[in-house]
């Protein structure tokens, strides 16, 4: 089984962090992975990038190619609009609603995509919106949205499995641990609606 | 699938460039220096993370340094890896010829990282170009990152056997894919070092000894390629198309040829060794084909390689590329421009698997202009210099401020956007020099990071300092190459990995420079600050101001206090005249966009107190209650 995975946000949001950990999951499970990730730019706020190919082998290209994602998942609103273009036919697209206006957004709000405009982007694909700050919130710092949105993927594709994924979340940010495998959780639940 | 979670270990995996590290050490490095650059950084940051006593690892001032320290390193028969971004190779090229020619004892191998498609905003170079400068062997690695480990390895044999440098070649892609390696143990042979004397080697005064070692690296280059040849691949295909690439675009191609059916595949050459180029191969498969299309990031040099050698021939195939515009010289590639070249060759439909939509963001939504962290030192520099621009009497418009590598040059985005220019490492000073020399009447200041000026400021200050131009210096002091994720600088006091054994001081260096006036001051203490630089741009001579507080992001304080708005005195920015957000927008002020008031993301505001002082209204508190602890 193949699974191609587009991330992406802004820096501080753990986009990089993410898809280490789905990446190390599919590691443990025997996969052949190849995640590339666009992560030289500290600062908060840059917009960053991360391509996931997950298989056996996974494929040749470390860029995931146009309409090939089976999951693409947005942790902005706007950086989220550069996802549509990836998804293939019958992928979903798991988004965050966080938003982080830039300069003049900040001011002239019709210069920041509302939902409406993010999912017509993905002409009529599966979207599924996450509060994933807001869960974040609810276990520890905003930068467990990242964990949130890893608990989503588990709870939308199988390929991955979710024991790994929290195994390997633990792996990634030892120092975290409870709070944040919480935070897992809870996007999980979020659109599985169970509390298994 | 089956599984015990816990019982089984993460098999390892590694970032190409990092792989490339791992194979230095396998290889029995037993130096490792650089400085910091993307994508090279990591390798360096992997080997500092491996500490052995076997191989010792540094951040060097600069390229150059690093290049040579390298170079002496392995002259006295000691292996030695050096890694460094593009500008870095230009910066180290000067040492780059001359090493080249002279050859080396003990293997040497130098990382250069290339950034097609610009994503870490510097020029697109084409450093395959400094191979044939220098007249040096080059290879590149795919995107497995293993291949990475074992070529860079294998490098160091080659580098050792043939007496000359190799250079290996990673691209942003290459070198940030990361994916699973084996490792090997490490070669721990000991050896002594013996600096040989060898003037007509190690030296260059004389046309006729110049001439020699000239030869002399053209044949070890030939010897190393000979060598290395191996890590280029033939695939055969059918039919009459052939398909050449480089290895770092490799996977698109893999890609591409993929989608095709099994009786369409053309004939392909993965070529590894960039530089010499593999003729024999390519002309094996020229012999082959009626049309080759080469696929190639940046500059088409293995295109026209490859048309010059196919006029040689009898029946010369037709070469394609960029000469016909199948694929682009600016930007990176990806699998889908490969696809599309290859369609098009064959006369096949697209093959695109989903409706294309845009990649690209609709121009009516605003640009993510990058801007400082919450908290950071530089926002209160730039704000001081904004109100000491204003103190000494002037518009903000009149006064020219040029900016430096780093995050320094965020102050040319807004609420700032005071830096007009931005050229290479240390160039603000310099720049800075030649608008006064110009008879700009203005005050003139240069903005540098303490990295960027150990780097390349040194001279240019000395320069201005020995010509008593009018000239204000602000060095944003915050112990660490912060950009490029926060390595120590020259200044670092505290004992972190890769920080100098001696930390070192801007005024004293400005000091013994005879700088009319230095002064040192916190940047958060804005007031003051915005004092000491208001009277340096009224003053004659070359001014020194260092504004000097660590890296928010490295900072050591465990507590902070964030500040809180009260909703009874917030107007909102829209009626707010000039609102915090316009006067310090910090990712941490929150807003929904202008009709209700401004708030403060307690999770994300580190305290600098900015917001508060520069509100109008007085509507900016301390929240004691919610201090927090950090991590
Ligand atoms: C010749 C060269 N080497 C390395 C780099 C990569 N680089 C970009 S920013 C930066 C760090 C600058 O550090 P500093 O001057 O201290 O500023 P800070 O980012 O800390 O504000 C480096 C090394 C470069 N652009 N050019």
């Amino acid at each position: 089984m193949n699974l191609d995975v587009v991330v992406c946000g802004v820096g501080g949001q753990g986009v990089v962090t993410l898809g280490r950990v789905v990446a190390g999951a599919a590691l443990r499970e025997g996969y052949d992975v190849r995640l590339l990730g666009q992560s030289g730019l500290s600062q908060v706020g840059a917009p960053v990038m991360v391509h996931l190919r997950i298989g056996a082998p996974a494929g040749p290209s470390p860029k995931v190619p146009l309409g090939a994602a089976d999951v693409v998942i947005g942790l902005e609103r706007m950086e989220a609009l550069k996802l549509a273009p990836y998804l293939r036919q019958g992928g979903t697209a798991l988004l965050s609603d966080e938003a982080v206006r830039p300069y003049e957004a900040r001011f002239r709000p019709q210069r920041y995509p509302d939902r409406q405009c993010v999912e017509a982007a993905f002409s009529g694909e599966r979207v599924l919106w996450i509060p994933a700050l807001d869960l974040a919130r609810r276990h520890g710092p905003p930068a467990y949205v990242g964990a949130v949105m890893a608990g989503a993927l588990a709870s939308v594709s199988n390929v991955v499995d979710r024991d790994q994924l929290v195994l390997a979340l633990r792996a990634e940010r030892p120092q975290e641990a409870d709070a944040e495998v919480e935070a897992f959780f809870a996007g999980y639940e979020f659109l599985t609606g169970a509390d298994d | 699938m089956s599984f015990d979670p816990g019982s089984s270990p993460a098999p390892s995996a590694l970032l190409g460039v990092e792989a490339c590290a791992r194979g230095a050490l396998e290889a029995g490095a037993r130096l490792a220096t650089g400085y910091p650059g993307t994508p090279a950084t990591p390798a360096i940051e992997y080997l500092l993370a491996q500490a052995t006593e076997h191989l010792s690892v540094e951040w060097a001032v600069n390229e150059k340094v690093a290049l040579e320290v390298a170079a002496g390193h392995s002259w006295a028969g000691l292996r030695s890896f050096v890694a460094l971004k593009m500008s870095g190779l230009n910066v180290a090229s000067d040492a780059l010829l001359s090493v080249a020619t002279s050859g080396t004892v003990g293997g040497l191998v130098v990382y250069v990282g290339d950034d097609p498609g610009a994503y870490y905003g510097m020029v697109e170079q084409d450093s395959r170009l400094y191979a044939r400068l220098a007249f040096l062997p080059m290879v590149e690695p795919g995107c497995e990152p293993d291949e990475a480990r074992r070529m860079t390895c294998h490098a160091f044999d080659v580098s050792e056997a043939a007496g000359t440098p190799v250079l290996i070649r990673g691209t942003t892609t290459t070198a940030y894919t990361w994916g699973p390696v084996d490792l090997e143990p490490l070669e721990r042979g000991c050896r002594t070092p013996r600096v040989p004397f060898d003037i007509d080697r190690y030296t260059k005064a004389g046309a006729a000894r110049c001439r020699r070692q000239h030869r002399q690296a053209l044949a070890r280059m030939a010897e190393a390629a000979r060598l290395l040849d191996p890590w280029n691949q033939e695939v055969l295909g059918h039919g009459d198309l052939g398909v050449i690439a480089p290895a770092s675009v490799w996977g698109y191609v893999a890609e591409a040829v993929e989608r095709l059916p099994g009786n369409e595949r053309p004939h392909l050459l993965r070529i590894a060794v960039v530089h010499p180029l593999p003729e024999e191969r390519i002309l094996g498969l020229l012999s082959r084909c009626r049309r080759v299309l080469v696929v190639e990031e940046l500059d088409p040099l293995i295109e026209e390689r490859v048309r010059s050698l196919a006029a040689e021939l009898p029946r010369p195939p037709r070469i394609l590329g960029k000469r016909q515009g199948l694929t682009p010289e600016v930007g990176d590639l990806d699998p889908d421009a490969v696809s599309a070249a290859l369609d098009h060759l064959l006369d096949r439909e697209p093959q695109r698997r989903a409706p294309r939509r845009s990649a690209n963001l609709p121009p009516s939504l605003a640009p993510r202009l990058l801007t400082f962290c919450p908290g950071c030192p530089h926002r209160s520099a730039y704000v001081a210099l904004e109100r000491a621009i204003a103190r000494a009497g002037y518009r903000k418009d009149e006064v020219i401020v040029t900016g430096d590598i780093g995050c320094t040059i965020l102050g040319m985005n807004p609420p700032h956007s005071l830096c007009r220019t931005e050229v290479a490492m240390g160039s603000s000073i310099a720049v800075a020099e030649g608008f006064v020399r110009a008879g700009v009447e203005a005050p003139v200041v240069a903005v540098i990071g303490d990295s960027t000026f150990f780097h390349a400021g040194i001279p240019p200050l000395l320069n201005a300092a020995t010509k008593n131009v009018r000239l204000t210096v602000l060095v944003l002091d915050n112990h660490h190459a912060a950009m490029t994720g926060f390595q120590p600088s020259p200044t670092q006091h505290r004992p972190i990995p890769g920080a100098p054994a001696q930390p070192l001081s801007i005024e004293e260096l400005a000091r013994a420079a005879r700088v009319r006036r230095v002064r040192k001051t916190l940047p958060y203490f804005t007031r003051r600050l915005s004092r000491v630089l208001a009277t340096a741009l009224r003053s004659p001579g070359v001014q020194v101001v260092v504004a000097e507080a660590p890296c928010v992001r490295r900072s050591t304080a465990r507590v902070v206090i964030p500040y809180q708005v009260r909703p009874d005195r917030c107007v909102g920015s829209e009626r707010c005249r000039p609102s915090c957000l316009e006067a310090v927008n910090c990712p941490a002020l929150e807003t929904n966009g202008g009709e209700t008031e401004v708030w403060i993301d307690a999770d994300r505001c580190l305290g600098c107190g900015l917001c508060a002082e520069a509100c109008p209204r007085r509507a900016i508190r301390r929240r004691i209650r919610s201090r927090r602890r950090l991590p």
